[in-house]
């Protein structure tokens, strides 16, 4: 445990004991859901319901329901795939690179934010599986034995590379969520008082008794998990950016894209973490481990990373200019000035103009504010992606094959369906599970609660006290 | 004698009761089943084994239920094998496709009993010399699409009287009753006319004869929908012969055409869009080339492959021909307009230096103006070379002013019986109408057409004609060659051949084989002095399909013709024309509206417009602004007006086309059928009504029009909807001049990309023996589409329809590209940017490419394929193997060339369920085409897998037929050789634009194609190294300003 100077602005407000974070915490799991919730999940669920009929819809006639063409051949999925990833970067950024930064602020945000992560690559996964024109052949995809030659698939496809780049993620992701997750688990069970509960917990909590054995093994399966999941953070949307970068489309084919990607998914990523934390912390009353603090720190990596993903489509525009590829020069003249330039600027607005706010202290601080930049900024992430795919392959090198693409409702649905599963998702979990990492916040109880530090410095000033009257 | 009888024991042989009743049972003891459901077993927790059994059960079942993925369909085997039918090996046939005046040589591929494929005639009986040779060796894209009219469910299935059926018991009865009261009418002096379009079959022309004769009072009227009398009447008056003369491009150096699409729909098209493209090709060692004037009012095929094109008001294309002459005589010439004044005189100026090698041609029905053309054409000696009088055409000998009577006296009741074959004037007559009124009073009416069409309906009697792929006819288009059409299958319904009807009425006896037989033994066998005996004459005649005899036809060559009262009254009548003048013309792909129930030619797209599926107005941009009226291009969409010529208004939409005089409109023949078919019913407006009559001819274009917005819109299809190629190398042309300075002009620009390109990370793939590849020569291409529907036919693509076409889903795998570029005063405007620049859209360059599949060796398509579906074959072919595709279409984005083709949903009812087909679809209106049935599936190739829903699909460079030359080689014991192997779209491209071949083979064509100077690969720089390469397009202009040569040079 390392010593905190009192100075620092406490990240657990009130007076808390260790018992008082478990009842804060365990309170929302169980209490029966509120009417809130139950508004809220059935819209949720209805909307994913709708979502599925679309999927529905979409295998039984196929993907031409879509508004897809001979000339652009992905559109919303892909954009809703890439997005999705994107916001599913937050969860393990918080919970291996700040561990590994020794950020304590996340220990009130990583359960929440993991958990999404997890929902976010639940969603994205649906893109690429159902725009498949055959997606019960999917399995295509995976390199399993077979006695067609054997016929594998084909390594030098970035499709490919996605398989395996995010079912790693997944895996890691679950893996590492679930293994914070044990502790909590078994308070849970330790205080449940229905039959259904003990049970319930007592199979979730694979039978942890929170023994010096255990909490070793669970510390040091944190850290290898840690470590494991650092470099995805890092690969899974730069493979994802090879999709396009390997390509030879102007607009597509650029060697900036990896760490643009990574940039722009950290940026969606924590939009997505405060749009939920702020209302979470709000409807589960968890204002005093998710402070004002937390989300101005979350807003500072969104000014940041928003820097850098501005710098990027500068950069992009450059060197269009700079190359003297007609080719290329002509894609980013269209996505400005063509019939997408709406996108274009509303993705310029979103992403790169209105995060430079952040840099007044006062926006970082205000709640509200932070809430309506979250939207804008997921809304301005979801135009990148549209930007980068749609008004690239609409008009690239043989003008005979220029079209215009437009979404039919069955893509529109099978988004909000996302959204759906999404929202429904979390509001399961957040009635189920703990959404703060109770273990881990206590961990920090003694070295960052208000509470300690107000007694640090209470000591600190009846020592001085005492040195004062000695030396008189 | 009783068989001998075993029994098992002595129960069964004493017949014992009980031994019966237990070997009758089923089961040897009761079932428990009484005794499981009374004592509530079913209800007792099932025990592991129980849950194992069903579990397995159900695992299996559900296995096998997703194993039977493709229900097999009528697979039926020969149960006695017909001596020549090898199941999987096609048969060929030599024939000819007639229909109405198109006619073709052709070859017919049959496999298994079913025409499948309609190639080029390669006949042997034609010589290197014959005048005739142009018109062996192409196709167009109607002959290419008749295979499909003959699996058409919508042809009659059985003759009928008032529209019911004819039972075969009753039939006799009938053709007995219709027989007595023809001679009824005939015995008591009443007037019977057999109304026929053109009749290119001298047998049953001979036929007619003995039919007018049978019947005595009887005539025969020759009724064209698109008339072209104007031409042989003018003929008749100057030569003798009522007949167009026979024409050859391929003697002209010089062509100035005034309003004539002979390239695209004006007499005899493919014969002489091959006769054009002889003087069209150039290579370093032929420098010379022809060059092409054109003078009309909206943009043609014809027009859009000019070297020279001025445009004029139909008005003036008269005048336009009295200036030309006038200027060849060195008198002043009437003006026109500026660019069209001083095109004329180039064009003069051109013609006389080249007297005898030259050729004028006038696309006028108008006897005056047609005169005055021939006129022209006497006096530069063309006559007997470009113009053969001698050897005439037979085709259009419809004429018009008996058609004008014969509905004279329709109306006054003067008509007793009326006999129809090839001939609907109820559609395609402008006072249709009127027929439409006038035949229902008429006392006897037969119909012999192919089809339950707009007259055939309001004819009592229908004996409904064969298809020519089920008949046995003969054909002579021009004077000294005979084709032969033979049936290639069985009559699918209950038709019979129309000259066999015609036979039974006047009592000839057998079938119409053997009169044809008796007739080319009486008057075609003794013509020649190859053959001795008429059965080897015969023979032969039907292998070949076609004969040609030495006869010249006796005509009179006058002196010179005397043109000054044509003049006075083209003069004058030119004076007349008022306001906008309205211009009609008929479409490449579906023509008079013979075609409209043809989902082949309907989607093709028209090479100018690429619009499907509709006809349109098309006004030229400067006018539409003038209308305010609009075409949303991105939205396929456009202002609906309303045109009103004399008394007939029609609502259309607007299409806005360059390349159009400011002041005139066209719109296309051939649509608004209302009895065509499943298909082509109410397809587009019937404009017929439009076509007015000046007292000899019928005219196609009027003035005097007025148009008027609706405020309605329309939605149109289009399959290209970007028209300029944005200054991009992807298109290179340069001009005559240039090109004769430095044939390489324009390589060394993608000389450094070279030392890029060697620095790949994927090894070359090694393509030992074969490297397929292709050459299209942008200067031979004229865009017409043949090959296109070619490769339709050959490959199954599926036809989609026009709601699917709109949401650009069109399947083709060869789409012909059109890009338009304009002159202005910095040069040529190639690109969006900067159209404002342009100062008269009415002059416009046009450049067609042909894209297919570039089959890359370093194809972009293949790394990103997740599946390896589609891959590089070790021929260089780019191969899909459709069964491991998956679709993620991510191919398809990363193609430059945009030509896969995905299958978005189940055009092809190829799918595992019936319930899913794209017409089912709630929510999407889109058209049931009925391609579906189990009769027109039968056109599918069976050497071509029908593509599933799901999958992406292209160009395969006709993989099949690659397969069979190299087996073909392979078992006759040599190696393959250059032409063994011809891909679809090759055959049937009417001016050999496209080359096919091995690139590993020393002197193969293709590989001189792709080593010539004018070679490029499109988008070389992006180092794909495509299989294609395109030969540079080179005009023959003094305008030395090229749009794609002033482009800037593209980097990789």
């Amino acid at each position: 445990m390392h010593p905190e100077s009192y100075i620092r602005p406490p990240l657990i407000h009130g007076r808390k004991d260790y018992l008082q974070i478990t009842e804060d915490i365990c309170r929302p799991v169980e209490a029966k859901p509120s009417r809130s919730w139950w508004v809220a999940f059935s819209i949720s669920a209805a909307a994913m319901l709708w979502g599925f009929f679309a999927i529905g819809w979409t295998i039984w006639f196929g993907i031409g329901t879509w508004g897809l063409n001979r000339t652009v051949g992905w559109g919303w999925d892909i954009t809703n795939f890439v997005w999705w990833i994107g916001i599913g970067h937050a969860g393990t950024l918080i919970s291996a690179i700040l561990l590994l930064f020794r950020q304590k602020w996340r220990t009130g945000v990583n359960r929440a934010a993991e958990a999404m992560t997890i929902f976010a690559v639940i969603c994205a996964a649906l893109f690429p599986v159902f725009h498949m024109g055959r997606v019960w052949m999917a399995f295509f995809n995976l390199p399993y034995p077979n006695t067609r030659g054997p016929l594998w698939p084909n390594f030098n496809s970035p499709l490919m590379w996605d398989v395996f780049a995010i079912s790693t993620y997944f895996s890691v992701s679950v893996m590492f969520w679930y293994t914070g997750l044990i502790p909590d688990l078994a308070t849970i069970r330790d205080r449940a008082q229905k039959r259904w509960a003990k049970i319930f917990y007592g199979i979730l909590s694979f039978g942890w008794v929170g023994s010096a054995k255990h909490w070793q093994r669970h510390e040091a399966l944190s850290l290898v998990l840690a470590g494991i999941s650092t470099p995805l953070v890092l690969s899974v949307h730069t493979i994802v950016s090879f999709d396009f970068s390997t390509s030879v489309i102007p607009g597509w084919h650029t060697t900036i894209f990896p760490p643009y990607f990574v940039a722009g998914a950290i940026f969606s990523g924590f939009a997505m973490v405060l749009t939920l934390m702020l209302i979470t912390r709000k409807v589960l009353k968890l204002e005093e481990y998710i402070t004002i603090d937390h989300i101005e720190s979350m807003n500072k990596i969104i000014v940041l990373t928003g820097s850098i993903v501005g710098l990027a489509y500068l950069t992009e525009l450059f060197i269009a200019w700079y190359s003297q590829n007609p080719y290329e020069q002509y894609a980013f003249a269209n996505r400005a000035l063509g019939p997408y330039w709406w996108s274009y600027w509303s993705m310029m607005m979103c992403n790169v103009i209105s995060p430079q706010l952040f840099w007044v202290r006062r926006l970082r601080r205000n709640v509200w504010f932070t809430f309506f930049m979250s939207i804008v900024i997921n809304v301005g992430m979801w135009f990148e992606r549209f930007v980068i795919i749609v008004t690239s392959i609409h008009r690239d090198y043989v003008p005979s094959n220029w079209s215009m693409y437009k979404p039919t409702w069955v893509e529109i649905s099978f988004f909000i369906g996302s959204l759906g599963l999404f929202f429904t998702a979390f509001l399961v979990f957040a009635k189920l599970m703990p959404v703060i990492a109770m273990a881990e916040i206590k961990h920090i109880l003694k070295t960052s609660g208000e509470e300690h530090k107000r007694n640090q410095l209470e000591k600190l000033r009846q020592q001085h006290a005492v040195a004062v009257t000695a030396n008189h | 004698m009783k068989e001998k009888k075993y029994w098992k024991g002595l129960e069964e042989l004493k017949e014992d009761p009980d031994f019966i009743a237990q070997r009758d049972r089923e089961f040897a003891e009761e079932l428990p089943v009484e005794e499981l459901w009374g004592s509530g077993a079913w209800k007792q927790p099932q025990s592991r084994r129980d849950f194992l059994r069903l579990m397995g059960f159900g695992v299996s079942a559900a296995a096998m239920a997703a194993s039977c993925r493709i229900p097999v369909k009528h697979a039926i085997p020969y149960v006695i094998k017909p001596e020549e039918v090898i199941p999987g090996k096609a048969l060929w046939y030599a024939s000819t496709f007639v229909d109405g005046n198109d006619f073709c040589p052709v070859l017919v591929k049959v496999r298994d009993g079913r025409p499948i494929k309609i190639e080029p005639s390669t006949t042997a009986n034609i010589s290197a010399q014959s005048p005739y040779r142009f018109l062996f060796g192409g196709t167009s894209a109607r002959a290419q699409a008749s295979v499909l009219s003959l699996y058409d469910l919508t042809r009659p299935h059985f003759p009928t009287v008032q529209g019911n059926e004819v039972r075969k018991e009753n039939q006799a009865d009938v053709e007995q009753e219709l027989k007595s009261k023809l001679q009824q009418i005939s015995a008591r002096g009443g007037n019977i006319v057999l109304v026929t379009g053109t009749i290119l079959s001298p047998s049953t022309q001979a036929l007619i004869r003995d039919f007018l004769k049978a019947f005595p009072g009887s005539r025969h009227v020759i009724y064209d929908a698109v008339s072209h009398a104007a031409l042989a009447a003018a003929h008749e008056k100057w030569f003798g012969v009522y007949a167009a003369p026979g024409y050859h491009f391929e003697q002209a150096e010089v062509i100035v055409s005034l309003g004539s699409d002979f390239l695209g729909t004006w007499l005899s098209p493919t014969e002489f869009a091959r006769q054009y493209v002889q003087n069209r090709k150039v290579s370093p060692e032929r420098t010379q080339m022809s060059r092409h004037y054109q003078f009309e009012a909206c943009l043609s095929l014809t027009g859009a492959n000019a070297d020279e094109r001025a445009v004029l008001k139909p008005s003036q294309e008269a005048v336009a021909a009295v200036a030309l002459y006038r200027l060849l005589r060195g008198e002043p010439a009437p003006s026109i307009n500026a660019r069209a004044d001083a095109l004329l005189s180039r064009a003069a100026a051109d013609l006389k230096a080249h007297r005898g090698r030259s050729l004028v041609v006038s696309g006028s029905n108008d006897q005056a103006v047609q005169e005055i053309v021939a006129a022209i054409n006497l006096m530069l000696g063309n006559y007997g070379s470009t113009l053969r009088m001698d050897l005439y055409m037979r085709a259009h000998q419809g004429n018009d002013a008996p058609v004008e009577t014969l509905l004279r006296e329709l109306k006054s009741g003067a008509v007793h019986a009326l006999i129809f074959y090839g001939a609907n004037p109820v559609y395609d007559h402008p006072r249709g109408v009127e027929f439409a009124e006038a035949i229902p009073k008429v006392e006897l009416t037969l119909s012999l057409n192919d089809r339950i069409d707009e007259t055939t309906v309001l004819c009592t009697y229908h004996f409904p004609d064969h298809h020519y792929l089920e008949s046995w006819n003969d054909c002579s288009p021009y004077h000294g060659l005979y084709l032969m059409t033979q049936p290639v299958i069985w009559p699918l319904f209950r038709t019979r051949q129309a000259q066999e009807t015609l036979m039974m009425l006047c009592g000839i006896n057998g079938d119409f084989y053997s009169y044809m037989q008796r007739y080319w033994e009486q008057n075609i066998f003794p013509l020649q002095s190859s053959f001795t005996s008429f059965q080897a004459f015969w023979d032969n005649a039907v292998k070949e399909g076609a004969v040609e005899v030495r006869t010249t036809a006796a005509v009179r060559m006058p002196e010179a013709i005397d043109v000054s009262g044509a003049t006075e009254a083209v003069m004058a009548a030119a004076q007349q024309a008022n306001g906008f003048e309205l211009y009609l013309y008929e479409k490449v792909g579906s023509g008079n509206g013979r075609y409209a129930n043809n989902p082949w030619l309907m989607e093709l797209p028209d090479p100018i417009s690429k619009v499907v599926w509709d006809n349109y107005l098309c006004i030229s941009p400067k006018l539409a602004k003038e209308l305010q009226v609009e075409m949303d291009v991105a939205e396929q969409r456009s202002d609906l007006v309303s045109v009103t010529l004399g008394e007939t208004t029609l609502t259309l939409p607007v299409f806005i086309q360059p390349g159009q005089e400011d002041h005139t409109v066209a719109v296309a023949l051939g649509y608004g059928r209302t009895h065509a078919g499943r298909s082509g019913n109410n397809v587009g407006v019937n404009v017929y009504p439009w076509v007015t009559f000046n007292g000899q001819h019928r005219q196609y274009h009027a003035s005097g029009v007025v148009i008027s917005k609706t405020g309605k819109k329309h939605e149109l299809a289009m399959t290209q909807t970007h028209f300029s190629f944005e200054g991009r190398d992807v298109i290179q042309e340069t001009t005559l001049n240039r090109y004769r300075n430095n044939p390489h002009a324009g390589k060394e620009k993608k000389e450094h990309l070279k030392e890029i390109w060697a620095q790949t990370l994927y090894p070359e793939h090694p393509l030992p023996a074969i490297r397929w590849g292709m050459s299209i020569d942008l200067n031979s291409c004229i865009g017409c589409g043949a090959c296109a529907v070619s490769c339709q036919a050959e490959n199954n693509v599926p036809v989609v329809g026009k709601t699917e076409v709109r949401r650009i889903h069109e399947m083709t795998w060869l789409r012909i590209d059109r890009y338009y570029s304009f002159p202005s005063e910095k040069g040529f405007v190639t690109k969006e940017e900067d159209y404002d620049e342009i100062v008269d859209y009415q002059q416009v360059q046009v450049v067609f490419q042909p894209m297919l599949c570039q089959h890359c060796d370093n194809a972009p398509c293949e790394n990103v394929c997740p599946v390896n579906a589609t891959n590089h074959s070790s021929e260089g072919l780019n191969q899909m193997a459709y069964n491991r595709c998956i679709g993620t279409r991510y191919c398809a984005n990363n193609c430059p060339y945009k030509v896969r083709r995905f299958n978005w949903l189940d055009y092809t009812t190829a799918d595992v369920f019936p319930w899913n087909e794209p017409w089912k679809i709630p929510t999407l209106n889109i058209e049931d085409l009925q391609m579906h049935d189990a009769v027109t599936r039968m056109v599918l190739n069976p050497d071509v897998t029908v593509r599933t829903r799901g999958v992406m699909e292209k160009c395969s460079f006709c993989v099949q037929r690659l397969q069979e030359a190299k087996l073909e080689a392979k078992m006759q014991g040599r190696p393959l050789r250059d032409g063994d192997a011809r891909t679809a779209c090759q055959t049937a491209c009417p001016t050999d634009a496209i080359q096919f071949g091995n690139l590993r083979e020393e002197g193969s064509r293709v590989k001189k194609d792709h080593e010539d100077a004018r070679a490029y690969y499109v988008l070389a720089e992006l180092n794909t190294q495509p299989g294609i390469a395109y030969l540079k397009k080179v005009r023959n202009t003094t305008e030395e300003n090229i749009s794609a040569e002033q482009a800037q040079p593209a980097h990789g």
